[in-house]
């Protein structure tokens, strides 16, 4: 896709627990993106909330949200999917050509609110899953993460090392709050077990978060920012529900959808071209299995390197120099702040964590067990 | 279904929730309820575009600014809607209906609800002037239920 | 506004909701099987795989599920877990270890999700046998299949 729609702005925040309601969360966010671009609030034309009505506690949530994010007598509508969604369909209104500018607002309280199991359990088919009482998040990650060890012939130390390489970038980043000092290899090891091979530190923190991005048509990206961060292409792809039925070694929706960003986005080899990657690694060993799966690394080499620090920030291919999902993951708002981090990192504001000179990024976001819907993004500026 | 009337098996699947953690924003609802301690309103202005909201919250709707600026608001208003309750929560008829009301009260954008007392529901109109009715000093505590009631001017 | 910027009330909000689900024809007639100490799943005239827990639909091929199979009560180890923590309303507590897995069952071309017992974990191996354990007094119905141990 040629220059149509562009992301002029973000702003976002996460931590294990932000200190605020969720109006004052969503507030300061968009605020804060509005301030940066020096708009009001009336220069957006059409707001999307991206909110999960069960982590929320109430029902049509965004009835309660119209004021905080700005968008009272707006135009406003939600998904009720990850954030990442919620940036695609503001794309989608943008190109439909009604509309010359989006605000997309994705957030969730699952620091200090609610268990952020609790949504995946609620999820379960309750005739079968739920009323057998052993399917989860976590054993369905566990069962998920040996099989892809034992695929690859990686030992447990691997998630180890693994994890503590997520965690090093997420302790360089300044946007990521997850409370771990010195998360090493030893430290991971000796954090207990939830369901073997998983331990506590293999696995996403519960966390708070926010994260606003403005979209805009070509013409008004231009008026908005001297540096627009175009998006090239997106795809989507659910798999079955039944996730023993699937081949857990890798995601054949996440290579579904990355097929068709990649498609959209006149991307024909993907592993030569994407310079950096941020996907929602939610546990220890998703991170290299979404590379791979994606075409963006070797499936054998993939999980090797990126524990050995191989897709770091000076590496051909940047993987989650943020830090990744792992180090938080405000459940929601976890994909847009991926797309987030791709927009500052194409335009150079990355900081500490800054990968280079990227000039083609891919961002993912993910709902369901074990990798079941995926969501890929690719910008370029 | 094809299959007629006929015992469908059934499972219980309950949504246990009780974990969850609210927060709910304070800052207006406490100044508005420390005033009815006194036997008055506090709400808060923007200073934006001048709006009273009360409670305050602490954005202005309209400006999309934080606003902090309290700003006393009479206890006199104008009823801009009503409705007549016959009955209780189970449905049992009550001996007189209870007229709820929306009134803006003077000097105050947003409405507040409450309840009009000594008046026959069938001639309440909006547009109608009303005051707060105020529990006796010695039995305020700083609550909502600080106002009794409203009632004609 | 001495005190008052920022801060928040934590109401406690009582927050059970109790629903009802329907099993439908499937899982009622499979919860049937295990009662007779059998394991019954549904052939689809697409792909022909046998799913199992049974369905009215095979996904893929999008085409209504008529054939019932019996499969057999043995069956292969695909993968297992062993789990350190319980689940309840989302919390997670420390739980004395256990072994879930999941085995698939003869004829079947996918594995149900089963606890695992009389079996050291260290010792199991996906593609291992395993026979099915059967418990008719069990007070809920889907555990009638207790568990799986090493056949």
């Amino acid at each position: 896709m040629d220059d149509k729609v562009a992301i002029v702005g973000i702003e976002y925040s996460q931590g294990d627990d932000l200190g605020l309601t969720r109006e004052r969360l969503c507030f300061r966010t968009v605020r804060g993106v509005l301030d940066k671009l020096g708009i009001d609030r009336h220069a957006i034309d059409c707001f999307i909330l991206a909110s999960n009505d069960f982590l929320e506690g109430r029902t049509i949530s965004n009835v309660f949200e119209d004021g905080p994010v700005g968008a009272y007598l707006k135009d406003e509508t939600k998904v009720e999917m990850d954030g990442i969604n919620a940036v695609v369909y503001g794309a989608l209104r943008i190109l439909e050509g009604n509309y010359d500018t989006a605000m997309v607002i994705a957030h969730s309280l699952c620091g200090h609110q609610v268990s952020p199991y609790l949504q995946v359990q609620y999820s379960l088919d309750p005739t079968y899953d739920r009323q057998l009482g052993l399917l989860n998040e976590l054993s369905g990650a566990a069962l998920q993460a040996r099989a892809y060890l034992r695929s690859r012939g990686l030992d447990e130390g691997w998630l180890d090392r693994a994890a503590a390489a997520a965690l090093a970038n997420g302790a360089a980043n300044d946007m990521v709050t997850r409370s771990l000092d010195g998360a090493d290899e030893s430290k991971v090891a000796s954090s207990s077990y939830l369901y073997e091979p998983l331990r506590e530190m293999h696995c996403y923190p519960p966390t708070d978060g926010a994260c606003a991005i403005v979209l805009a048509s070509a013409g008004r990206a231009r008026e908005l920012t001297d540096r627009p961060v175009w998006i090239r292409g997106f795809g989507s792809s659910i798999d079955s529900y039944y996730f023993a039925g699937r081949d857990l070694t890798r995601s054949a929706s996440a290579a579904d959808a990355a097929r068709r960003a990649f498609a959209m986005a006149g991307i024909s080899d993907p592993a030569s071209e994407i310079g950096l990657a941020e996907v929602s690694d939610l546990f220890a060993y998703q991170a290299p299995l979404l590379a791979a799966s994606m075409g963006l690394a070797d499936a054998d080499e993939a999980p090797r390197r990126f524990a050995e620090g191989g897709f770091g920030k000076d590496a051909r291919l940047a993987l989650n120099p943020s830090g990744g999902a792992l180090s938080a993951h405000p459940v929601c708002a976890t994909g847009a702040v991926r797309v987030a981090e791709a927009f500052r990192q194409l335009r150079g504001e990355a900081g500490a964590v800054q990968a280079g000179e990227p000039r083609l990024a891919l961002a993912h976001g993910q709902d369901g067990l074990c990798l079941q819907q995926n969501t890929v993004v690719v910008l370029g500026i | 279904m094809g299959e007629g009337k006929k015992d469908f098996r059934v499972v219980s699947g309950a949504w246990e929730l009780s974990g969850f953690n609210f927060r709910v924003e304070g800052r207006g609802m406490r100044l508005m309820m420390r005033g009815m301690k006194e036997g008055k309103f506090t709400g808060i202005r923007c200073g934006s575009c001048n709006m009273v909201y009360l409670p305050g919250p602490f954005y202005c709707r309209k400006c999309l600014v934080e606003i902090d600026e309290p700003v006393d608001v009479s206890d006199h208003g104008t009823i801009r809607s009503f409705t007549a309750t016959m009955s209780d929560i189970r449905g049992n008829p009550l001996a007189e209906p209870q007229i709820a009301l929306m009134v803006q009260l003077d000097g105050c954008d947003s409405w507040i609800m409450g309840v009009l007392r000594d008046v026959d529901w069938r001639e309440v109109r909006i547009g109608q002037r009303v005051k707060v009715r105020w529990k006796p000093p010695e039995e305020r505590t700083g609550s909502l239920q600080d106002m009794d009631c409203f009632e004609y001017e | 506004m001495e005190g008052l910027m920022g801060s928040y009330f934590t109401p406690a909000v009582p927050m059970d909701f109790g629903y009802n689900y329907r099993l439908g024809a499937y899982l009622e007639r499979y919860l049937d099987g295990l009662k007779e100490k059998k394991i019954l799943g549904v052939r689809c005239s697409g792909c022909g795989k046998v799913l199992v827990p049974p369905r009215m639909y095979c996904g893929g091929c999008r085409l209504r599920l008529e054939e019932w199979v019996e499969l057999g009560t043995e069956g292969e180890l695909v993968e297992f877990t062993v789990g350190h923590v319980s689940m309840s309303k989302g919390r997670l507590s420390q739980a004395e270890p256990f072994t879930i897995g999941l085995v698939r069952p003869d004829g079947a071309a996918l594995p149900l999700l089963a606890r695992i017992r009389g079996a050291d974990p260290a010792a199991l191996r996906p593609g291992m046998r395993m026979r099915a354990v059967w418990d008719p007094d069990a007070e809920n119905e889907y555990l009638v299949l207790s568990h799986y141990e090493p056949a």
